[in-house]
C-alpha cells in the first residue's frame, strides 16, 4: 500500500511538482511585498511645492479649500448645467475646480474661480500635475495620450480612457496616468506592481490576461496536486509514526 | 546531503501540510465557486438618490460654517441635498476618513438617520424583506474585516440572511452580505491565512508558511531529479526483460526470475513475490531492502546516507535505488524469513 502510494505521489509530483514550485514562489511574493507600496502609494503625495509655486501662498500649497475664493458658486454651476451629477469641489494644483459627470457632455472641468470650463489637458499640464504629485526625483522619461481603447497598456483600465501616461525614469518605471478630461491621477504603477500581475497570472495560471480563475487547467493542475498531496501527507504520517515499527507491514 | 533534503521534505511537509491541502481546496473553490452568487450581490439593485432642487435653495460655501475641508462634494441622500464635507482620506474608500455630512439647504451638521438608513437597506434589494435590527457599528466590523470607518448594519429575515452594509459617511451601499458571500469570505481567510481576522494577506503567519512551501517545494524536485538522474523516472516504451538469479541468504535457495529490466529492483521483486523489508515504500529513506550484488553497481546518494562505507564496498546495496536491468546475481534477505528470525 505504501509502496504504491509513494510511486503514485512521485509519478503525480512529476508532472505538477514545477507548478507547487511556482505557487509557492507566486505566493511568497504577493504576502511578502505591502500591498500598499505594490498600488504605488508611496509615488504619490497630495502636494508638492515646486518652483513654479515658489510664490503661492500656504493655503494655496496645503490643499485646504479656501471657500471664499470661490467666485462660482454652485448655484451658478446648477443653472447652467442643470443636469451636473457627483459634483465634487477641489484642487488641481494649485487652482480650486469643480468636477462633474454630464450625461451631454460627459465628465466636465471647471474653474471654480472663474466659472470658464477648462479645456482636456495638453502635454505641458500633464507633465506638470505628474510632477507636482510625483513623490520621487527622478526626470520625466515619455509623455503619451492614450484615447483608444486598442492602445491601452494592459497596466490600465480601459475605463479610465482618455489619460496622459507620464513615465519617469528610473529602473522601476513609475508610470502616471493622469486623465484627460477630470485631471485627476487615476492610476500608478511601477516595476513592483507589474511583477506582482505576472506572480498572479503564474498562481492562478491563466497566462493570458490574468483575469480568469475559473479555467480548466488551474481545476486539472489542482486536482492532481489535492491527489498528490494528499498521498505525501499520508508519507509523512507513516514515515514519523510508524518509523519504529520494523517491516512488518 | 540527499539524508537532509528526503529529512527535510519531510519535516517541512509536517509543519505546511494541513495548510497545503487548504491551499489546495480553497484554490479548488476559487475556481468552481459561482462568482455572481459568492459577491452576495444577487439582490443588489441601485437606489436612485437624485431629486431635483432649485439651485436657489442651496447654502453657498463661503456660509458654511467649517473650515480645512479638502474636498467638498454635492451628495443626494434619497432626494434631500447633503455637502459632503472631506478633511481626511486614504487611496483606498476603506481607509479611515474624517468626513462630515452638512444638510445643504440649512448647513447643519445632519448624520445619516436611523430612518432614512433603513429606507436605503430595503430600496437596496430586490425583493420583499423584512428588517431584523440596525445598528451603527464602529470598526473593526467582523463581516467587513478592512473596513476603518463607522458603517451601519441592517439586518434582513430573508433566507439568506442577508446584511446590508451602509457607508455612515456617505449613505453608499458598501455591500449585501448573505451566506453565500459568507463562504467565500471563509474561504478567503482560509486561503490568506488570515486566522486573526485582518482582511488582508500581509503577514508574517503567511509569510513563514510561505518559504516553509518553498523549501518543501524544492527539496522535492531536488529529489525528483535524484531520482531521475538514478533512472527510476523514464517512461519506458518498449518494455524489455532481464533474467536475474536471486538467491535466499538464510535458505541459500536460488532460483532465476525474469524481471521488467525498467522497473526498480524493489517493485520488481515484489511482483514475484519476493518481499525485501521496507518502511519507506521504496523511497530510499529507511535502508532496509538491503542485497548484495556480485557485478559493481553505481553508489547513490540514498546508499551512501544509509549504508555504511564497509558495506558498500563489500558489495551492498538498496532494491529501491537501481533498476532490475541492472544486476544478474543478487541475494537478498526476504520480509518473512527476517521477521521469523527476530
Amino acid at each position: 500500500m505504501i509502496k504504491k502510494i509513494r510511486k503514485y505521489h512521485k509519478w503525480l509530483m512529476a508532472f505538477v511538482g514545477i507548478q507547487f514550485l511556482i505557487w509557492s514562489l507566486t505566493g511568497l511574493y504577493m504576502v511578502s511585498m505591502d500591498i500598499h507600496f505594490i498600488h504605488g502609494e508611496h509615488l504619490r503625495v497630495e502636494h508638492r511645492r515646486v518652483e513654479h509655486l515658489r510664490d503661492a501662498s500656504p493655503q494655496q500649497t496645503n490643499q485646504t479649500l479656501a471657500l471664499d475664493k470661490v467666485n462660482y458658486s454652485l448655484s451658478n454651476l446648477l443653472s447652467e448645467y442643470p443636469h451636473a451629477q457627483n459634483i465634487t469641489l477641489g484642487h488641481m494644483l494649485d487652482k480650486q475646480v469643480y468636477r462633474f459627470m454630464d450625461h451631454a457632455r460627459g465628465k466636465v472641468l471647471i474653474d471654480a474661480d472663474s466659472g470658464k470650463r477648462l479645456a482636456p489637458l495638453n502635454e505641458a499640464q500633464a507633465l506638470n500635475l505628474a510632477q507636482y504629485h510625483f513623490s520621487g526625483t527622478a526626470a520625466v522619461a515619455s509623455a503619451k495620450l492614450i484615447s483608444d481603447v486598442e492602445n491601452t497598456p494592459p497596466e490600465l483600465s480601459p475605463r479610465h480612457l482618455p489619460v496622459w501616461q507620464i513615465t519617469f525614469a528610473g529602473f522601476s518605471s513609475p508610470t502616471f496616468y493622469i486623465n484627460q478630461y477630470t485631471a485627476e491621477i487615476v492610476t500608478t504603477r511601477h516595476l513592483a506592481w507589474r511583477m506582482f500581475d505576472w506572480m498572479w497570472r503564474f498562481h492562478i495560471m491563466d497566462y493570458d490576461d490574468g483575469e480568469n480563475v475559473a479555467n480548466w487547467f488551474l481545476l486539472l493542475i489542482a486536482l492532481l496536486g489535492c491527489v498528490a498531496a494528499s498521498m505525501g501527507a499520508v508519507l509523512t504520517y507513516q514515515r514519523i509514526c510508524n518509523n519504529k515499527q520494523a517491516g512488518a507491514k | 546531503m540527499f539524508k537532509l533534503n528526503t529529512s527535510l521534505h519531510k519535516w517541512l511537509s509536517l509543519l505546511v501540510g494541513i495548510q497545503l491541502l487548504i491551499w489546495l481546496g480553497t484554490g479548488l473553490y476559487f475556481n468552481l465557486m459561482d462568482h455572481q452568487k459568492a459577491s452576495g450581490a444577487v439582490h443588489l439593485r441601485p437606489v436612485n438618490h437624485n431629486a431635483s432642487t432649485s439651485p436657489t435653495q442651496l447654502i453657498p460655501f463661503d456660509q458654511l460654517a467649517f473650515d480645512g475641508a479638502k474636498q467638498i462634494k454635492l451628495l443626494w441622500i434619497l432626494g434631500h441635498p447633503y455637502y459632503q464635507l472631506t478633511f481626511e482620506s486614504g487611496p483606498h474608500a476603506y481607509q479611515h476618513k474624517s468626513v462630515t455630512l452638512v444638510d445643504a439647504k440649512s448647513g447643519a451638521v445632519r448624520p445619516l438617520s436611523e430612518t432614512l438608513v433603513r429606507t436605503i437597506a430595503v430600496k437596496s434589494y430586490d425583493g420583499a424583506v423584512n428588517i431584523i435590527s440596525a445598528n451603527l457599528l464602529t470598526p473593526p466590523i467582523d463581516e467587513l474585516p478592512r473596513e476603518e470607518n463607522p458603517v451601519w448594519q441592517v439586518k434582513f429575515d430573508d433566507a439568506n440572511n442577508t446584511n446590508v452594509y451602509i457607508d455612515a459617511n456617505s449613505g453608499a451601499v458598501l455591500a449585501h452580505v448573505n451566506d453565500d458571500r459568507r463562504l467565500k469570505d471563509l474561504m478567503l481567510m482560509l486561503h490568506f491565512m488570515d486566522y486573526f481576522n485582518t482582511g488582508g494577506f500581509n503577514h508574517w503567519l503567511i509569510i513563514v508558511f510561505a518559504i516553509a512551501s518553498l523549501l518543501l517545494s524544492m527539496t522535492g524536485i531536488t529529489w525528483l531529479v535524484e531520482r531521475f538522474k538514478s533512472g527510476q523516472l523514464r517512461i519506458m516504451l518498449k518494455p524489455s526483460s532481464q533474467q536475474v538469479t536471486v538467491t535466499e541468504q538464510s535458505s541459500q535457495q536460488s532460483n532465476t526470475l525474469t524481471l521488467k529490466a525498467q522497473q526498480p529492483l524493489f517493485d520488481a521483486l515484489a511482483q514475484h513475490n519476493v518481499l525485501l523489508p521496507s518502511n519507506c515504500g521504496g523511497g530510499g529513506t529507511c535502508g532496509m531492502c538491503r542485497i548484495h550484488s556480485e557485478q559493481p553497481l553505481k553508489i547513490t546518494e540514498a546508499e551512501q546516507a544509509r549504508l555504511s562505507k564497509s558495506k558498500l564496498d563489500e558489495g551492498y546495496r538498496l532494491a529501491c535505488q537501481h533498476m532490475a536491468g541492472e544486476v544478474t546475481h543478487i541475494t537478498v534477505r526476504t520480509q518473512k524469513k527476517s521477521a521469523k528470525a527476530q
